[in-house]
């Protein structure tokens, strides 16, 4: 009679745990067995001369039928203000421009007021109105479609390696001088007028040996932040939550994360096998920019493709990358290209003054050692594999530590 | 019985033969998720690498089989194999060429030359050594892309 008490305490006791944890083990098993695998889809066509894609934990047909959706609207904003003949940036920057208003898209309208809106958050710092310096030092385009790019214009080079293939070389300083002065992005000019957009350009020019050019525009700096954006926005209205997208690996929108935040590596300057850091992040956006996506090196000098606006000149101040995590990916585009210009000490006062609210960090290259620091105003969710840190961090502000 | 004779035969028995089954159930439930975990959550080592041109696969490279395959017949692609290491020149028409570098023991794939602009961004891409690698030839319509399975740790810059 005990021994059956007892026995039938023990089934009670056993039934209880078994209740707890079988429904566990099966809800562990069945979430492992139904969770959507991450995958990953291509945005075609490739828009902005670079490739991007969108990842998710999303079925693959959904999340095909995202990355076509995103590639419709890629192929709008490449055609607004990218590299066809008919774009509204290309007519823009067409030297024979009249002067006149000239009707844009809503796309493009929209663009370049959120990029004199930046242009005057930054001081100038982000100013892409610097279109024809970018032409004259062979980073444009033009130069760099893969088609035939003999000298076209009076100050083209036609410099070859020992191969025969065309090289970069450092321009004529007199077209320096003459394209500085086409860079006041101030007075470009939007304007809207019964759901027509318009935009009108300097009339004034610089003349080098008998030739006037005048400003042209490269939007660039913000163009792939801005389909970053664009993309994130679809794949939230189609429900892929647990997603990204890549926009040429310069800009990420991060959707939600698997786990505790996507673990994003940042590409060594000097290196392009290896990342130097890994940030936490999610429901954000990343863009970087850095002296090592396009250069070219003469007489043991690299010469990369942000121009400072100010000396005409890329920039030569030890910013190797810098990036910024937080509001739109369009803005975190121009920041970075912007705090790429300013240099370590004008980028840390401006982040202590304006983006407390980001997660910002760069590479600095001290001339006088050789040596690289990393400068950023994270206090945590991060990890660094590579380079020094060389600053405190509070409250979003950073105090340099030499 | 009472109940405080039951309790004292539970705790005299701690281990009896049915409590061992549960804590055996549970503990080979744990053992089995973590082996699914283990073996069947994809992992971002490189398994495989892709090229394609012009949208069209010309080759692919089988890292774990280490087996080159060329699937396409009428690009002209020229292999030179040597000890970890593959090179393979693609031809992308009558000029234009890309040089492909595998490194077949430190699982990773670069272009080491090209000819396809000034700037070659394809060579200073960072090199390929993970599932979620991808370089791209812009000029050419080339890219070169491993099987995309880990997400979890997208590159920026």
């Amino acid at each position: 009679m005990i021994r059956k008490t007892w026995y039938n305490a023990r089934v009670k006791r056993l039934s209880k745990i078994l209740c707890v944890i079988l429904p566990f083990v099966a809800a562990v098993v069945l979430f492992t067995a139904c969770s959507p695998r991450g995958r990953t889809a291509f945005i075609t066509p490739n828009c902005f001369n670079t490739v991007s894609f969108v990842a998710a934990y999303a079925g693959e047909n959904e999340l095909n039928a995202a990355a076509e959706e995103i590639g419709a609207e890629f192929a709008k904003i490449d055609n607004a203000i990218g590299l066809s003949l008919n774009s509204d940036i290309a007519k823009f920057n067409d030297n024979d421009y009249d002067g006149a208003p000239l009707e844009i898209s809503e796309i493009t309208y929209n663009l370049l007021n959120e990029a004199k809106r930046l242009y005057e958050y930054t001081g100038g710092a982000y100013n892409p109105a610097v279109g024809r310096l970018v032409d004259l030092w062979g980073f444009s385009p033009r130069l760099n479609s893969g088609e035939d790019a003999s000298p076209a214009l009076p100050y083209d080079r036609d410099a070859k390696d020992d191969k025969g293939q065309p090289v970069q070389t450092v321009p004529d300083e007199k077209y320096v001088t003459a394209f500085k002065s086409l860079t006041d992005f101030g007075e470009v000019v939007t304007s809207e007028n019964g759901g027509r957009y318009y935009v009108t350009k300097p009339s004034s020019g610089a003349t080098v040996d008998g030739v006037t050019y005048y400003m042209e525009i490269d939007l660039g700096g913000i163009a792939k932040g801005y389909a970053a954006d664009v993309a994130a926005n679809i794949l939230e209205s189609r429900g892929i939550t647990q997603s990204y997208v890549s926009v040429g690996s310069s800009s990420l929108s991060l959707l939600e994360s698997k786990n505790d935040g996507w673990e994003v590596s940042l590409r060594h300057p000097r290196d392009n096998s290896a990342s130097y850091a890994t940030v936490y992040a999610e429901n954000t956006a990343v863009s970087t920019s850095g002296d090592y996506e396009r250069y070219f090196v003469q007489d043991g000098k690299r010469y990369c493709h942000i121009i400072d606006a100010s000396t005409g000149n890329p920039i030569d101040n030890g910013m190797t990358t810098v990036s910024v995590f937080g509001r739109s990916a369009a803005e975190d585009d121009a920041l970075s290209t912007a705090l790429c210009v300013m240099g370590k000490d004008a980028a840390i006062d401006f982040i202590n003054a304006n983006l407390t609210d980001c997660r910002v960090s760069f590479v600095w290259q001290n001339d006088s050692t050789g040596s690289f620091e990393f400068i950023t105003n994270m206090e945590s969710g991060y990890e660094l594999a590579d380079f020094e840190l060389h600053s405190s961090a509070k409250d979003g502000k950073i105090t340099y530590v030499a | 019985m009472s109940r405080k004779t039951v309790d004292k035969v539970r705790k005299d028995k701690p281990f009896h033969l049915l409590d061992l089954a549960v804590y055996g159930s549970i503990a080979l439930s744990v053992i089995a998720l973590f082996m699914a975990f283990v073996f069947f959550i994809p992992r971002d080592d490189i398994g495989k690498i892709f090229i394609d041109l012009d949208g069209k696969r010309i080759a692919e490279y089988d890292f774990d089989e280490n087996e080159l395959t060329v699937t396409d017949e009428e690009t002209k692609i020229e292999t030179v194999e040597t000890d970890g290491k593959i090179t393979l020149t693609v031809r992308t028409d009558d000029k234009g060429y890309n040089v492909i570098e595998i490194l077949t023991d430190e699982h990773s794939v670069s272009v080491t030359d090209a000819n396809c602009s000034a700037h070659k961004d394809c060579v200073y891409s960072p090199a390929i050594t993970s599932s979620k690698g991808i370089i791209v030839c812009v000029p050419h319509n080339l890219k070169i892309y491993g099987e995309a399975e880990n997400i979890d740790n997208p590159v920026v810059g």
